[in-house]
């Protein structure tokens, strides 16, 4: 079967594409399999959209890889227009790069392109070739995140949280030992500003921990002597203010953060506040 | 007829240790809330060979927050009473004193809260608040 230019399909084990819809592949090389030593040149430019409308219809996600993990591409075909991916909220990431060389190609330029796949395409209006690696021997795949990459690329607060602590650790800790070597959980070379924040990310954890080793259990709540900060949650008579009409105390329950008390109950509220 | 009237104005240690005084006179036991849940290696180290009571829960008791810690008031537990300063019960692991006599409370604190509640009758009260106290509202629980 050929391609709407005459390219081969499934000349691998995937798809062949060989230009035309606004993106291009010269040197005839696939999306799906190996690229021959040497010889690849894979062409970004323009819109990916009718590529994606035509011949990925019907899937949820596809990644594609360069490498191990050095270059992927995430698109939703429920959101075809390659440029619009800018707004979702799943956008074309990552686009992350394993081998350092890319900054000696294309400099700081290809630095930037290479953070999200969305730049590919804004900020490099000219495309984009892998051919400019020498080597290039590898493949460019689809790309199926892992368990890690899921939760690394996670939106939800505490697995973000708590990625960012694990792999914070993981790189300060590599970093003593493996150097320029380090990687990420999801096995991404740590990269420019990377080893610094996962060191301020760790540090501050650490810091956070330690402090929170400071506070003691109480009745209903906690104590840190260190602070001198006492929070609790219970109901027990609270004398009012003075001109409110109250002649006793009420119950209402309430936080304590120190001597502030936090009455949840709006009745109780004109008598105490 | 008395009442139990809560102040929450006492700041002096001087205000306390009149309060306390007059508590102390006809007092035989002392009550506290722990506050820690390790009180006991605590309890040992400020108040060696002292025997408590350590309860649950007390019917009619005017604060009760975690277990009560009951001494008979020796002359060590009442100078431990007196060495403290009002503020530093505040947060200290076992806090709420409460002064009690023939098992009525006659000196109830919420350390936390600054409350120092005791029964007054009315003569009693105004006495107090000529004082500079103010004992101003009844305390309902």
């Amino acid at each position: 079967m050929n391609s709407p230019d005459g390219g081969e399909w499934d000349q691998f084990d995937g798809i062949s594409y060989y230009g035309g819809y606004g993106a291009s592949i010269s040197a005839g090389q696939s999306y799906l399999g190996a690229f021959g030593g040497g010889g690849g040149s894979f062409n970004i430019s323009g819109s990916l959209g009718g590529f994606v409308r035509t011949y990925l219809p019907g899937k949820q996600r596809y990644g594609w890889i360069w490498q191990k993990g050095d270059f992927s591409i995430n698109f939703s075909p429920g959101n075809p227009g390659w440029e619009s991916t800018n707004s979702l909220s799943t956008p074309i990431t990552p686009v992350s790069w394993l081998n350092d060389p890319i900054d000696d190609i294309y400099g700081e330029a290809a630095s930037r392109v290479s953070m999200s796949g969305t730049d590919i395409i804004s900020s490099y209006p000219h495309g984009y070739s892998i051919a400019a690696f020498e080597g290039n021997s590898g493949e460019l795949r689809q790309w199926n995140p892992s368990g890690v990459h899921n939760w690394s690329r996670s939106k939800n607060f505490f697995a973000k949280l708590s990625y960012n602590f694990v792999d914070g650790a993981s790189v300060t800790a590599q970093s003593f030992f493996r150097g320029p070597n380090s990687v990420h959980l999801t096995g991404e070379l740590v990269r420019g500003n990377d080893r610094v924040d996962a060191f301020v990310n760790t540090a501050s954890w650490a810091l956070f921990i330690g402090e929170a080793s400071t506070f003691k259990a109480i009745n209903s709540g906690v104590y840190s002597s260190r602070w001198g900060l006492r929070i609790q949650a219970h109901t027990h008579p609270l004398s009012p203010l003075k001109g409110t009409g109250a002649t006793g105390t009420m119950s209402p329950f309430h936080f304590n953060i120190n001597n502030t008390h936090i009455i949840i109950n709006p009745k109780y509220w004109k008598y105490f506040y | 007829m008395e009442k139990y009237y809560c102040d929450s104005s006492v700041k002096s240690d001087a205000q306390w240790r009149h309060l306390l005084g007059l508590a102390l006179e006809g007092a035989d036991t002392v009550e506290f809330n722990a506050l820690s849940k390790d009180y006991k290696s605590s309890l040992a180290e400020v108040l060696p060979g002292e025997i408590y009571e350590i309860i649950k829960t007390r019917e009619g008791k005017i604060y009760q927050s975690g277990d009560i810690i009951r001494f008979h008031l020796s002359e060590n537990v009442k100078q431990f009473l007196l060495k403290k300063e009002y503020a530093n019960w505040k947060n200290y692991f076992i806090e709420d004193v409460c002064l009690i006599s023939k098992g009525k409370e006659i000196l109830s604190t919420v350390s936390h809260e600054n409350y120092i509640i005791m029964p007054l009758s009315e003569v009693q009260r105004q006495e107090l608040n000529y004082k500079g106290f103010s004992f101003d509202f009844e305390w309902i629980t």
